[in-house]
């Protein structure tokens, strides 16, 4: 087991170095000079030279690449181009929002998303199952930087009970700023909770050991309410954090509709400066989350799922 | 989606052939009359989707115009039928191109485990972790603007989820009671795969597709919304729906009429989909 | 010709430069012609009526919701574009400024007065008596002489070095007077030290605090930064020891920033914020329509500037060009996609000081048949294909774009529209890598003068060949190089509608529209001016409410 482990995390490393490296690569690709950007046309050549040679943009591409390499596994990251600031820094002062977005976005999908599902695998096919399946597949399919605004207009203009938009600290704050743009992101989410929670409960519903439950005599209510969802939350959660990639893509055009300073409105700015250093930065970061969410998912079913051990060894 | 593939797994045989449940007609029916309607385009459409009469922008849905005029006077209507035809080809495309390299990777890294499941899967891992708008803007780079870049980005991480599921599924599969069986009876192995893994995995593949078809209809949606998508004046729904929002003010059906076919395909879809993953499970509830 | 901040789905920023016609009274813009929108709608400046004619009152906090964000308050730096800009001229002054009440010409700031040599190469600058920065020590002759050298110093002032062309040195007379010697006469000097590079900051403490200092820089400036939070807002705190008597009024003013054009306007209408800039052209009738809400119109030198690439044959065909020219309904294009705000130019630049009205220098008529006929005498009579990039997630772009496909393919002309990043076009535009191009999503001059752009368009070298357009005319050049070195204003009021005259005629780019900024508040705001390059002159800014 704990080789196991071991073996995994030696992975995990590498894909996150080779992501690393494919960031760097990828971002050098894309045409667009930072120096450039951040000088505009009325630089003069020898300006624009000079900017390059501070920064050391004109070193051999194989020793930025080192730099780089050398910065992100050191936690050291270097210095934004554009802002001409640490990145460590810029990352500290916006990653909070994000974070919180995306806990308070799963917050919501998950109190809307598990009744929903209890509602609909008690009657499978029933009318319940088929009004909740259309409309949370109707969120689903919504585009988010469509749904936002739409509540925004509703809840911010229209009735007034929360700013349309921006983002302001505490726990005041954070319930007033928060609570549309996650609850956009919540209801883009529950589609998945609940599609994976009621075939979960169909599945733990017909088992043995709730057969057991109901003949010990316990109420259909009890068995659902105590016994089955304990067994198939487990299940949903782990879609969810694989979900993770999805919910920092989405958080990416929440922050930009609902001007909520985090990684994603960082990564728009960053990618329309060409802040070269800083879009490899995130990216690794944004990858590194996944990578990370992803082995703590494999190790929870390890624990949970021995099949997957005895497959895997 | 790991957990989709190990609630989905049992296998398909003969016995539970294709569960044609309501869900799955209502679907079908939503499904095939857009797709009807985005084929017949040529047929249907009152206007050239293209054609721009500025002196008639922003009119609002009439019986001249069923959805409406956009910003630059064209038709919503004709540019939503056209722009359906688009999106419906670009999805098949990045859904089912994919599909089934993902499965066979994932299947082979199932079956044959070591460093065979070592190398596909950590590509896999690296696909799914790489920040899906860093990729797309890259090849875009590379290949120019339009919907070249979707169509290869989309593939090129969308394979990597297909893969994963198809794995776990293998590894599943394998260890079952039956596919031991086929070894006893000495059937090879590539008999064994073929005939009882492989339909089991593309079934579970496919009712996922279902989903995922939906999602990449909102990543091209999205990636238009950032004008890395189709390149004007053609027509595209998400396009459309991303150029409309900025009227969502003073000219809402610009983006939500057309952002209502979306989704009705995307319903349409998601019934679908259901439907496959449903009528096994009630076939069991049924027993 | 700042670039901008820039985002994904919008448009932002705003750059600087131009003029305001209407002056604080609400007079109204002249220069637009019939347009969809009553004129008396389209003033600057807040209006006189109502609360607002009152005596000024002191206090309150006014949020302004924006399009570009503050990235850099360093005005040597500002990468942010416009976002920086201005921010950093509510922090700072210049030695003289843009008329707060609009207009082309100049007014006192930190100096009081000033004397010009007959060479035109000695200026003589006198510090206004008892000025302070916003921390209470008083502006010093050896401060302003550690600023403006440190403006002409191209290893320091990055992105506008050539605005301090012929600055030679500046010498301490007395503390309270300061002596600037010109390598050679330059007509345009105190417009190139009235913007923000040329800002005033104390020596001492930039000296002593580096580069932390920008992290809450001191000036002399009607605010000072109270909290930046980068991405989101920024707020200013009136500055106690400012020298125009009794301003600002406002105590607070907070600046958020919101690019997404819907997130602004919300903000305007839900009462979040009481001023917003950059209203989308397709919302300026909602903000007519809404009693609550003013909107405000202001003519700055900003335009819609169509570079064309002579590297092309067909763009550097002089007859090509004027077809181009002669085939566009600019009035249609004013009404359908700007609502009418637009105006019609007599010049390939901006509209800028000097400019000789329309009477004089004729803009191009609409003219389908005078087009073809000019079309069939170029080398390209059966027309040919071309590329016109534009930067994506701009509403008109898209539809100039469509616009500009249907109006030369009645020439020939088969357009192909490609939209990329705002990144990617300025990288094309600057490598040449393009046919035609709408270089900047918002293209404005940095000052009000033509010197700048004149000398950018026509000089073959400085490395930006001519302007990014490849094209030269040596008798056109010889005008400007001498319309630049004159110092007699009536001398060069003559000039200037010469070269106007003849650049429009050859056309080396094209420029399609004359555009103001086009702000909103609320009911209850006063004052809201805005100066000739597109500042905000918040000082003057005040809000009915407070008490």
């Amino acid at each position: 087991m704990s080789t196991y482990i071991l073996k995994r995390l030696a992975i995990s490393v590498v894909v996150l170095f080779a992501l690393a490296a494919a960031s760097f690569l990828l971002i050098h690709l894309v045409p667009g000079d930072p120096v450039r950007q951040m000088l505009g046309s009325g630089a003069t050549p020898e300006n624009i030279a000079s900017v390059r040679s501070d920064l050391g943009l004109d070193r051999p591409m194989i020793d930025q690449f080192g730099t780089f390499m050398g910065n992100t596994f050191t936690g050291q990251f270097g210095d934004s181009i554009t802002l001409r600031t640490p990145i460590g820094d810029l990352i500290s002062e916006r990653i909070g929002p994000s974070v919180l977005l995306i806990l308070y976005g799963v917050f919501f999908a998950l109190i809307i998303g598990v009744p929903l599902a209890v509602a609909a695998a008690l009657r499978p096919q029933g009318f319940a199952d088929n009004v909740i399946r259309i409309a949370t597949t109707f969120t689903f399919a919504m585009p988010t930087f469509w749904l936002g605004l739409v509540l925004a207009l509703i809840f911010g203009l229209q009735l007034g009970i929360f700013p349309v938009s921006g983002y302001e600290t505490g726990v005041g704050g954070f319930f007033r700023t928060l609570t549309l743009p996650a609850l956009t992101l919540g209801l883009s989410l529950v589609a998945m909770v609940v599609r994976t929670l009621r075939t979960q409960l169909l599945v733990v519903l017909g088992s043995e050991h709730i057969e057991a439950a109901r003949a010990r005599g316990l109420t259909e209510r009890r068995v659902v309410g105590v016994h089955a969802i304990r067994n198939s939350i487990m299940t949903t959660i782990t879609v969810i954090s694989v979900q993770i990639g999805f919910l920092i893509g989405g958080t990416v055009v929440l922050e930009y509709v609902f001007q909520i300073p985090g990684m994603g409105t960082l990564l728009i700015d960053a990618v329309t400066n060409r802040d070269f250093p800083l879009v490899a930065t995130i990216t690794v970061l944004a990858g590194a989350t996944v990578i990370v969410v992803s082995l703590i998912t494999d190790l929870i079913q390890l624990a949970l799922d021995p099949r997957v051990r005895l497959a895997d060894s | 989606m790991t957990a989709l593939a190990l609630v989905m797994r049992r296998p398909f045989t003969a016995r539970s052939s294709l569960h044609l449940n309501l869900t799955v007609k209502i679907g079908a029916v939503i499904v095939g009359l857009i797709v009807l309607a985005a084929f017949l385009a040529p047929i249907i459409a009152p206007y050239p989707p293209n054609e721009a009469k500025f002196l008639d922008q922003l009119q609002a849905p009439s019986f001249q115009h069923l959805m409406g005029t956009d910003s630059a006077g064209r038709d919503v209507f004709s540019r939503t039928l056209y722009g359906a035809r688009v999106d419906i080809l670009v999805m098949l495309f990045v859904t089912f191109v994919p599909l089934p390299i993902g499965v066979l990777a994932g299947a082979m890294a199932g079956y044959f485990g070591g460093w065979v499941d070592l190398v596909i899967s950590r590509l896999a891992d690296l696909m799914i972790a790489f920040p899906f708008l860093v990729l797309v803007m890259a090849i875009i780079a590379i290949v120019g603007p339009g919907l070249k870049g979707v169509m290869i980005g989309i593939p090129l991480a969308g394979w990597a989820l297909y893969a994963r599921m198809a794995r776990a599924e293998m590894l599943v599969v394998k260890e079952q009671n039956y596919m031991v069986a086929t070894k006893t009876l000495g059937y090879s192995r590539k008999r064994a795969i073929f005939r009882h893994a492989a339909p089991s995995i593309l079934r579970t593949s496919l009712v996922y597709s279902t989903l995922d078809m939906i999602v990449n209809l909102l990543l091209i949606a999205g990636l238009s919304y950032l004008g890395l998508g189709m390149q004007p004046p053609g027509s595209e729904l998400g396009t459309i729906i991303a150029n409309g929002q900025v009227h969502l003010l003073d000219a809402w059906w610009i983006s939500t009429l057309p952002g209502l076919v979306l989704v009705a395909l995307g319903v349409g879809l998601g019934l679908i989909g259901d439907g496959l993953s449903d009528g096994d499970l009630l076939g069991k509830e049924a027993r | 010709m700042r670039k901008l901040g820039y985002s994904v789905s919008a448009l932002f920023a705003v750059i600087a430069a131009g003029f305001a016609l209407a002056a604080c009274g609400g007079g109204s813009s002249s220069s637009t012609g019939d347009t969809a929108i009553p004129k008396e709608a389209l003033g600057n400046a807040a209006t006189t009526i109502g609360e607002c004619s009152a005596d000024p009152k002191s206090g309150g906090t006014l949020v302004y919701s924006r399009r570009a964000q503050a990235q850099d308050l360093n005005p040597l730096v500002v990468s942010g574009g416009n976002g920086d800009i201005f921010v950093v001229n509510q922090i700072f002054d210049q030695l003289v400024t843009s008329n707060p009440d609009g207009g082309f010409e100049l007014t006192p700031a930190i100096a009081e007065s000033w004397d010009i040599s007959d060479d035109g190469k000695t200026y003589t600058f006198h510090i206004r008596k008892g000025i302070k920065f916003s921390n209470g020590q008083p502006v010093t002759a050896e401060d302003v002489k550690f600023s403006l050298d440190r403006f002409a110093d191209p290893k320091l002032n990055l992105i506008l070095a050539v605005a301090a062309v012929g600055y030679e040195k500046s010498v301490v007379v007395d503390p309270q007077t300061v002596r600037v010697e010109l390598s050679e006469p330059v007509a345009a000097f105190l417009y190139n030290i009235s913007i923000y590079p040329a800002s005033i900051v104390p020596k001492d403490l930039v000296l002593e605090q580096g580069d932390a200092f920008w992290d809450a820089p001191v000036g002399t400036g009607p605010f000072m930064v109270k909290k930046f939070t980068r991405g989101s807002s920024l707020t200013f705190a009136k500055n106690p020891h400012y020298w125009e008597e009794g301003k600002p009024y406002l105590d607070t003013v907070k600046f958020n920033f919101a690019e997404e054009d819907n997130s602004r306007m919300l903000d305007l209408k839900s009462g979040k914020a009481q001023m917003v800039d950059g209203v989308p052209y397709s919302q300026i009738p909602s903000v007519l329509d809404d009693d609550q809400l003013q909107l405000q119109v202001v003519e700055v030198p900003q335009f819609l500037g169509l570079w064309l690439n002579h590297q092309r044959p067909q763009m550097a065909d002089e007859k090509v060009r004027q077809a181009m020219q002669y085939a566009l309904n600019r009035d249609e294009i004013d009404t359908a996609i700007y609502r009418g705000v637009g105006s019609t130019p007599n010049s390939v630049l901006p509209r800028l000081k000097f400019d000789a009205p329309a009477g004089e220098v004729e803009p191009y008529p609409y003219d389908v048949e005078k087009a073809q006929t000019t079309i069939a005498e170029s080398k390209y009579p059966d027309g040919f294909d071309i590329t016109l990039k534009y930067p994506a997630g701009f509403e008109d772009y898209k539809q100039l774009g469509l616009y500009l496909q249907q109006a030369w393919e009645q020439i020939g002309i088969t357009v192909k529209l490609q939209e990329l990043d705002q990144a990617a076009v300025a990288d094309a535009f600057y490598a040449g890598d393009y046919d035609m191009t709408f270089p900047y999503a918002q293209f404005t001059s940095d000052v009000t003068v033509p010197d700048e752009y004149a000398n950018l368009l026509n000089d073959p070298g400085s490395g930006t060949d001519g302007f990014f357009s490849w094209w030269h005319d040596e008798p056109i050049w010889k005008k400007v190089k001498e319309f630049t070195t004159t110092i007699d204003e009536d001398t060069r009021a003559e000039q200037w509608p010469v070269i106007q005259q003849e650049m429009l005629d050859t056309s080396p780019v094209i420029n399609v529209l004359n555009l103001p900024f086009v702000n909103a508040h609320r009911e209850g705001v006063c004052g809201s001016k805005v100066d000739a390059l597109g500042s905000d002159q918040l000082q003057d800014t005040w809000l009915t409410s407070a008490e």
